[in-house]
């Protein structure tokens, strides 16, 4: 076969393909946790190849469309299209064509094109290649290790956040909050999340009534806190700690102490677990004009 | 000159097979239409168990894969392996006898699966007589199809032929291995394998199924009624040659890429990584064979409407087959696997390649058997357009979800927790995509309707032609000296067979049989016991309400997934689980942890997230279960499933089965009596209390109990 210019062009074509489909893998076997750029890499080589392949298949459909005119004229000359996939001119046809036919279907004597078995063999060596890395020289980072780093690689970034973020909000730190306006979120929160449990107005339902002076997991701020936080889950109750914000618990457990004696005896469910005097009593001190908060110290 | 030998080809049972294509094509996109609604909308389950989502969707697939295409396959081979061997079909009886029984079977799935009579397994979702009758009808193909083939007068088979070989000695394969059930009942069986084994098969009879029922039977028809409908010689015999052994070597291996983060072994991923990246060329060499075929035809393509169906079909084919390697590699896969990603990838193989290819099929056949013109070209043309408006509508929402949802799943805030802990948010977000998903189905089904009016008319203004007279030389009898080596192969059907079988049984294997033999491979955990009667009976409800459609149980090794749903899941948990239940989308949370850890809630949550689901979690878009509170639970069959199970080596002590109604009542009982101390009542207003009965307290029971097992056990890595 006769080497020229269009074969390397094809050569430099194959190259391409291949080291996209190999950056892909590559990226595998490099996989530190994932981060946006990594994904964004492969999805970009990914859309690439489509993008690439939909514009050549457009474009060709394009110029059958613009060129009305019948193209055998030029029969002679092969396109850059035609050149790239490496065809033979049309005159070539009858030559090329197969001494059988099968209910009048001929077929062309063509070879395979030269890019296609550059594909083929290149995915084959890619294969292997990945084959090696994995299972035969080390572990090519297998899926539990790949998890493993995963965690490790948060953990020192959730460490570096800690250390900056000293002033978070915690059972122990926790204060009431008296600011309508945050209660009046936590009371939308309170109907999306906690009433199907709890009620509509904290009577509670098969979670118990929020409203009178009995509490199962203690009636103190921090303790509602803490309730809140990590749930009570042989009970049923998940733990919101990774649902809600700190601040959001504690405006929550604010509005919840809020509730005391909203609901008439009688009207909720039945008392469950202890009868505790209303909470927290230290706070309210400070803010006992609020309105809000005088309803907690009845 | 050898004598010329008088006969007719069998067009009328091309036309019954063409005619049950377009109503099956109708009614399987009806029904995937209003699967596409329920999604957003979920009154479209009508509330009643018939129509809802779970038991709708596999009736969508099965009803499009082996209704629609299946009849499909069925018309284009008929007509053309007949004039490939220039012969009648072997016998006129078996085709007759193919044709009704395979629209009896397809009755009978639709009847059997809305009654949620299902074994779970994608695409296989058919119980135990229908998988028998399936087989047995797929022998009678065989046999009529080898029948022709043997007497034909054409010496050697065309390319088309290779792959109708194929096609059926592979399905024959993947379909009795992955049929290796226990019956229960009538109706009901349990899968021979469990877990990680029985994920195993199930995948590579999913993917292959893929493969051999939608793939290579229509690269037989695109090579006889392309080159027809072009009147243009095949571009290269050479690349079909290449392309075909190497197209159905390799396929086979891949089917373990939809299982990769999961708990099946690594060695059995990579394999599967590898194969669908080394499956790029082979498949390839379909397309570009395909479209190269079209050269000195391309000025046609402006005019001619089947061969735009054709040209965008085999564009289809080729998009989607770069894409499946693609989604084999892990990073890609770990982003897209779960989400509606996956849905468009195979939406775009489906619309675009097998519907755009009938319907050109249609197009082409419909006035030749009837011996007419086309009704109308502008209306084909119409249909052109419309169903690729209709590809791109449905497939770019859904490319955008998949990717919005994946990301939302996966992001963290800077202190490391979830920024989407609610799975719901990351739902609502994308809804807008879904309605444009439905509407771009609608498109593409619109197009489908004037199809049935074009072929309508077009029927109409002809007539018939049942036996087509035609005229062919003897065959020879002597063979030719000095043949290319595969021109041998050629004339050979039967070693055409048996290579096409060694070649598709390599894979399967070489992956299977360590699974199943080497211990190592599924490492047991102590902890792990077989479910109570009650979590059996519970699991059955699962699996017949087809939950899994929704619900995967499988947390992958990612932060971003032990967050949310809690430890990883180990092969070791699933050792028990006939069938495995792992899903393949997660339209719904992952459920494997569902009873345990911080996901644990209460039976009464469980209770009336069930009855009505948006109560409990806002803009909830699952189904409401509220006929599970008022159907009795039926414990006939118990004992018959525990001596079932203990058959299929799940360790229940001898003479447990006299028991297991006694524990399933005692354990109903539990659970009954804490819903009443939550205050739940099946009917509040009469103080009715929930019946330990109900059959919504076996499935409440199922719940409570996945995941727990891994969590009572510090030893759970070995």
């Amino acid at each position: 076969m006769k080497t020229n210019p269009v074969n390397k062009r094809i050569f430099a074509l194959g190259l391409l393909i291949v080291s996209g489909v190999s950056a892909g893998a590559q990226t595998i076997a490099e996989t530190v946790p994932f981060g946006m750029n990594e994904l964004l890499w492969t999805v970009t080589i990914l859309m690439g190849g489509l993008l690439l392949f939909l514009i050549g298949v457009m474009y060709r459909l394009l110029s059958i469309l613009k060129d009305k005119e019948s193209p055998t004229p030029k029969e002679e000359k092969l396109s850059t299209w035609e050149k790239l996939l490496s065809l033979r001119p049309m005159k070539d046809e009858a030559s090329l064509t197969m001494d059988h036919s099968y209910d009048g279907i001929y077929e062309l004597d063509n070879p395979t094109p030269p890019w296609f078995n550059f594909l083929f063999y290149g995915t084959i060596i890619i294969g292997i290649i990945y084959l090696i890395r994995y299972h035969v020289v080390g572990d090519g980072r297998v899926q539990e290790n790949e998890y493993q780093a995963e965690l490790a690689m948060w953990d020192a970034k959730k460490a570096s956040y800690e250390a900056k973020h000293t002033e978070s909000i915690n059972e122990n730190t926790v204060t009431l909050v008296t600011d309508p306006a945050k209660l009046q979120k936590s009371a939308e929160l309170f109907t999306s999340k906690c009433s199907p449990c709890h009620g509509k107005k904290g009577e509670g339902i098969s979670g118990p009534n929020l409203t009178d002076q009995y509490w199962l997991h203690g009636g103190k701020l921090s303790q509602v806190f803490n309730t809140i936080t990590n749930g009570v889950p042989l009970k049923g109750m998940i733990p919101w700690k990774g649902i809600l914000k700190p601040e959001q618990i504690q405006d929550m457990a604010s509005y919840i102490l809020s509730l005391q004696g909203t609901v008439p005896e009688g009207a909720g469910k039945e008392p469950q677990g202890e009868k505790m005097v209303a909470e927290p009593a230290e706070q309210a001190q400070d803010t006992a004009s609020n309105e809000t908060v005088s309803l907690l110290v009845k | 000159m050898t004598q010329i030998e008088k006969f007719s080809y069998d067009n009328k049972i091309v036309r019954n097979f063409g005619v049950a294509t377009v109503i099956w094509g109708v009614v399987g996109m009806l029904v995937g239409l209003l699967a596409a609604i329920q999604l957003y909308e979920p009154a479209a389950n009508l509330s009643n168990p018939y129509t809802t989502f779970g038991r709708i969707r596999p009736l969508h697939t099965n009803a499009v894969i082996f209704a629609f295409v299946g009849n499909a396959i069925f018309m284009g081979v008929y007509y053309s392996l007949q004039r490939l061997c220039k012969t009648r079909m072997f016998s006129d009886v078996l085709s007759r006898i193919h044709f009704w029984a395979w629209q009896l079977i397809i009755v009978a799935a639709a009847i059997t699966l809305p009654l949620g009579m299902t074994t779970s397994h994608e695409y296989a979702e058919l119980e135990w007589p229908i998988d028998i009758a399936i087989t047995l009808i797929w022998v009678v193909f065989g046999w009529n199809m080898f029948g022709t083939i043997l007497r034909r007068r054409e010496k050697h088979l065309y390319v088309a032929i290779w792959f109708y070989i194929a096609t059926f000695v592979t399905v024959a394969v993947l379909h009795i291995v992955n049929s290796f059930e226990l019956p229960v009942g009538f109706m009901k069986s349990y899968y021979w394998y469990s877990g990680v084994q029985d994920a195993l098969v199930q995948w590579w009879y999913g993917h292959n199924a893929v493969a051999f029922f939608l793939t290579t039977p229509f690269l037989g028809l695109m090579y006889y009624y392309l080159p027809k409908a072009a009147n243009r010689p095949i571009y290269s015999y050479k690349l079909s040659i290449l392309h075909f052994w190497t197209l159905i070597f390799i396929y086979i291996w891949a089917g373990p890429h939809h299982l990769l983060y999961t708990s099946l072994p690594n060695w059995a991923q990579s394999l599967g990584t590898v194969f669908s990246i080394m499956l790029i060329a082979p498949s390839w060499g379909g397309m570009i064979n395909g479209l190269l075929t079209l050269r000195g035809a391309w000025d046609r393509v402006r005019e001619d409407a089947i061969l735009k169906f054709f040209v965008v079909g085999i564009t289809a084919y080729g998009m989607a087959t770069f894409e499946g390697p693609m989604l084999s590699l892990k990073n890609v896969n770990a982003i897209a696997h779960f989400t509606d990603w996956i849905v468009a990838h195979v939406h775009v193989g489906a619309l675009g390649w097998n519907g755009l290819l009938t319907f050109a099929i249609l197009y082409w056949l419909a006035p030749r058997i009837y011996n007419t013109t086309l009704y109308s070209k502008k209306l084909a043309n119409t249909h052109f357009w419309l169903a690729t408006l209709g590809i791109i509508f449905y497939a770019v929402p859904m490319y955008w979800s998949g990717w919005t949802q994946g990301q939302m799943w996966k992001e963290f805030g800077p202190d490391g927790g979830l920024v989407y802990p609610e799975f719901i948010k990351t739902t609502v977000s994308i809804l807008p995509l879904h309605i444009m998903r439905s509407i771009g189905g609608a498109i593409y089904l619109t197009g489908v309707f004037l199809m049935v009016y074009n072929l309508y008319k077009t029927v109409k203004s002809g007539h018939l032609v049942a036996n087509e007279e035609a005229e062919a030389p003897a065959m020879v009898k002597a063979n030719p000296q000095k043949e290319y080596w595969h021109r041998v192969i050629e004339r050979k059907p039967t070693m055409l067979l048996i290579l096409s079988l060694i070649v598709i049984l390599i894979g399967g294997v070489v992956e299977m049989v360590p699974t199943f033999l080497i211990k190592e491979n599924v490492p047991t955990i102590a902890a792990v016991k077989p479910y109570t009667p009650l979590e059996l009976e519970g699991r059955d409800i699962y699996i017949r309400e087809g939950c899994v459609n929704c619900h995967s149980q499988m947390v992958r090794p990612f932060r971003s997934e032990t967050e949310r749903y809690g430890e990883y899941s180990k092969a070791g948990e699933f050792v028990y689980d006939h069938p495995f239940l792992w899903g393949s989308k997660r339209t719904g949370p992952d459920l494997a942890r569902e009873g345990a850890g911080h996901l644990h809630k209460s039976d009464g949550w469980h209770y009336s997230h069930l009855v009505k689901p948006s109560d409990m979690t806002e803009n909830s878009i699952m189904p409401e279960y509220v006929f599970l509170t008022r159907s009795t639970l039926n414990t006939n069959k118990t004992a018959d499933k525990i001596v079932a199970m203990r058959t299929l080596g799940v360790p229940y002590p001898d003479g447990y089965e006299n028991q297991a109604v006694k524990d399933l009542e005692s354990q109903a009982k539990g659970i009954a009596d804490n819903l009443n101390k939550e205050g739940i009542w099946l009917d509040e207003e009469n103080e009715v209390k929930v019946p330990a009965d109900a059959e919504v307290i076996a499935l409440i029971a199922y719940l409570q109990r996945l995941g727990t097992d891994i969590t009572k056990s510090e030893t759970a890595n070995k």
